[in-house]
């Protein structure tokens, strides 16, 4: 009987033990920290996807640190993490989202539609929200297009500078923005960039991201989901076209829908208004009414031509958009 | 042997998977008050006890992504049905924008207000007189309230006057409808259904009240709601009374934006010196939409892009048909600007009302708690 007891006393401590091991591997730093530590496990399983090579152990150098953005005063809260082998630097994460939710929406990072930047994808972007990601390649060594690490990494590396000049003299810099109207959630990450990770790579690995932080940035924590199936991936210009413009066609399908219904309607009601303010000027002008039938009617053709190409390239080339919102960044560039 | 055996259990339950993810709500037959976790976001509750009466997640046809879960929830008071609080989202994210709740257009609506519909979501509320479903079979969420109520003896009103608070974004719907029985007297021996829900000719003084409150009440949840529908910061507090007497959007809205400060300040990522600053600035009112700054601005600039280009093309078709050039420039210069703020108000126009237009997309018709009383 006291034989049982003790075996039953064992079996019981054991699976006590075995439960609690369970739940501190789940709260394990950083990957168990309320509440963005997930951004953490989402990057690692998708670069695994990607073979970007990030495995290893995650440093927190931030977390959740209140930080004021000097971004249209918006604080951010901000969490940094270092991969790190050795004591050289293999990968930061910058993980921020917004304390204050906002009642008009949050902008895009000025890398989503920067020329310079190579790939970019956007999911969606409207007046209110977007989800893009970018990436580029920057240098902690070069002469002429030397970047630094921003300065909240700086601080919290300790001279993170000087890291940064080995092993790797390319790095890839690569960042995701969600919004909604409400809120915004920003990754960025720097990886080395050598051997250089190809283009097509990098562009899977934003879409692979972007699919899972729509798909789970509003739930209690990020995670990745299933790779996005080819033909769902996001809108991408066609050969020869620069970062794709919200709204533009090639993004809507047709070039008639995407917005030159809109400017055709437009222009309906302008000149319905315009058409009598301008047949009396030319009938004064000319003397006669006649006259003046006839310029309005030539009018009718060329300005409202002229209006409805002025709207559609308008439209089409610098849609109304939030202002670019760049918030904390985790490289300078000059 | 055995301990092995009961060893081999354990490590089998540690790792057997999770089943399908259960809603997170509270539990049929819980008495809760104030607020209510669903799904990934919360409900706010009116003052009161509030007793859970049905939990559902099922599939709905004709509804992309198709797994909706609902809660219901009764207040009670002397054994008659007095408040139920309807709370309805997608269980699983939508490809497709859902389409607020064409309620919110009603012309049988006592009160309507959409504060935003574009393509990145938005959110309105309604208040409708409602004669309820009064036998289960009907609708899904509704139905199990109603054996609940009628399993514990409770009667359930004919007549309810129900505010309607839907928000949706690109890929979530939250629709949580509030409704306040109708006053007993007006609904007693009635011979139609919804003659205790006429306003007019002669306004009863009970409904007309009901209606004002209900209206205040909606309004107050509408800012509310824009924001916790797009949000998953917790909300603190509850709902202001069903029968609001004023509009409270503004300390609710606060209240919001503090409860993100005060998480951060428990959790010691926030200083209390930071946390007055912040504090400061969630109390402030809400600054103008920039965007209808950039807006005036770009419609002028537009403008201007316009007016260079139709000033050549003006000049040119005068010139034709008057060939005097002095007579020409002038009268292409008075053209061009007194056309200028008609091209101006026609663009802002197009612009502003675009950016509130409705952009419903996929139809996302939800259970309700009977069928709206039309007007008259």
């Amino acid at each position: 009987m006291p034989f049982r007891f003790l075996a039953l006393l064992r079996v019981v401590s054991l699976g006590v033990a075995l439960i609690v091991m369970a739940s501190a591997a789940g709260a394990e730093e950083p990957r168990g920290s309320a509440p963005q530590p997930s951004a953490v496990s989402l990057v690692d399983t998708i670069a695994a996807r990607h073979a970007l090579g990030l495995s290893g152990s995650w440093d927190v150098l931030l977390r959740r640190g209140v930080i004021d953005s000097g971004t249209d005063d918006a604080a951010v809260v901000a969490s940094l993490y270092a991969l790190r082998e050795g004591s050289d630097i293999r990968a930061l994460l910058l993980v921020q989202r917004d304390v204050l939710p906002s009642a008009s929406g949050w902008g895009a990072p000025t890398a989503c539609h920067d020329a310079a930047t190579q790939p970019s994808v956007t999911v969606y972007q409207s007046p209110r929200d977007v989800l893009c990601g970018w990436s580029r390649t920057v240098s902690f060594t070069s002469a002429t297009q030397r970047a630094s690490i921003g300065a909240i990494a700086a601080t919290r590396l300790g001279g993170g500078t000087r890291l940064f000049g080995t092993p790797a003299g390319s790095w890839l810099w690569l960042g995701l923005r969600v919004s909604n109207r409400s809120d915004f959630l920003d990754i960025q990450l720097l990886v080395p960039n050598q051997p250089a990770i190809p283009q097509a790579a990098q562009e899977q690995f934003l879409a692979d991201m972007a699919h899972s932080m729509d798909a789970t940035w509003l739930t209690a924590s990020l995670a990745a989901v299933p790779a996005p199936p080819a033909s769902a991936r996001p809108d991408s210009p066609p050969a020869g076209k620069s970062a794709p413009a919200p709204g533009s066609w090639w993004s809507d399908g047709s070039w008639w829908t995407g917005g030159l219904s809109a400017s055709a309607l437009k222009t309906a009601t302008y000149r319905t208004a315009i058409s009598v303010k301008t047949f009396m000027v030319a009938s004064l002008m000319a003397g006669d009414a006649a006259t003046g039938g006839a310029i309005i009617t030539v009018l009718n053709v060329t300005s409202t031509s002229l209006y409805l190409l002025n709207d559609y390239v308008w439209e089409t080339w610098n849609p109304l958009t939030q202002r670019s919102q760049d918030f904390i960044r985790l490289v300078d560039t000059k | 042997m055995s301990m092995r055996l009961v060893i081999l259990a354990l490590l089998a339950m540690l790792g057997v998977p999770a089943a399908r993810a259960a809603i997170v709500a509270p539990p049929v037959g819980q008495t809760v008050t104030t607020r209510i976790p669903f799904l990934n976001g919360t409900v706010l509750l009116p003052p009161g006890s509030w007793v859970v009466a049905a939990v559902q997640q099922k599939i709905v046809a004709d509804v992309e992504g198709s797994d909706v879960a609902s809660i219901v929830l009764l207040q009670v008071e002397n054994g008659r049905v007095g408040g139920v609080v309807m709370a309805q989202g997608n269980a699983v994210a939508l490809s497709t924008r859902p389409s607020l709740s064409s309620e919110c257009w009603s012309a049988d609506a006592v009160f309507t207000a959409v504060a935003a519909d574009d393509e990145s979501g938005g959110s309105c509320a309604a208040v409708l007189p409602v004669a309820t479903y009064q036998y289960p079979g009907t609708t899904g969420a509704w139905d199990s309230a109603l054996t609940f109520a009628m399993a514990r003896g409770w009667r359930v009103p004919r007549g309810f006057l129900v505010a309607a608070l839907r928000s949706v974004d690109r890929t979530r719907l939250m629709d949580v409808r509030y409704a306040l029985a109708a006053p007993d007297p007006s609904i007693a021996d009635e011979g139609t259904t919804c003659s205790w829900a006429e306003t007019t000719p002669v306004p009863s003084t009970d409904m007309a009240r009901m209606a004002q409150g209900m209206t205040n009440f909606s309004t107050a949840m509408l800012a509310v709601s824009e924001i916790a529908g797009h949000s998953t910061l917790p909300l603190m507090g509850g709902a202001p009374p069903l029968l609001a007497t004023a509009d409270a959007s503004r300390e609710l809205v606060q209240r919001l934006k503090l409860a993100r400060i005060d998480e951060l300040v428990e959790n010691g990522n926030l200083a209390p010196a930071q946390a007055d600053a912040l504090s400061r600035r969630a109390a402030e009112p809400t600054p103008s939409d920039p965007l209808i700054r950039d807006l005036a601005w770009r419609s002028g600039y537009k403008t201007l892009t316009y007016k260079a280009a139709t000033f050549i093309d003006t000049s040119a078709v005068y010139y034709f048909f008057v060939p005097d050039l002095p007579l020409v420039l002038v009268g292409s210069a008075i053209t061009n600007v007194l056309g200028m703020p008609i091209v101006y108000v026609n663009d802002f126009a197009w612009s502003y009302f675009g950016l509130r237009a409705s952009h419903s997309k996929q139809p996302f018709a939800l259970a309700s708690l009977g069928r709206v009383c039309p007007k008259g």
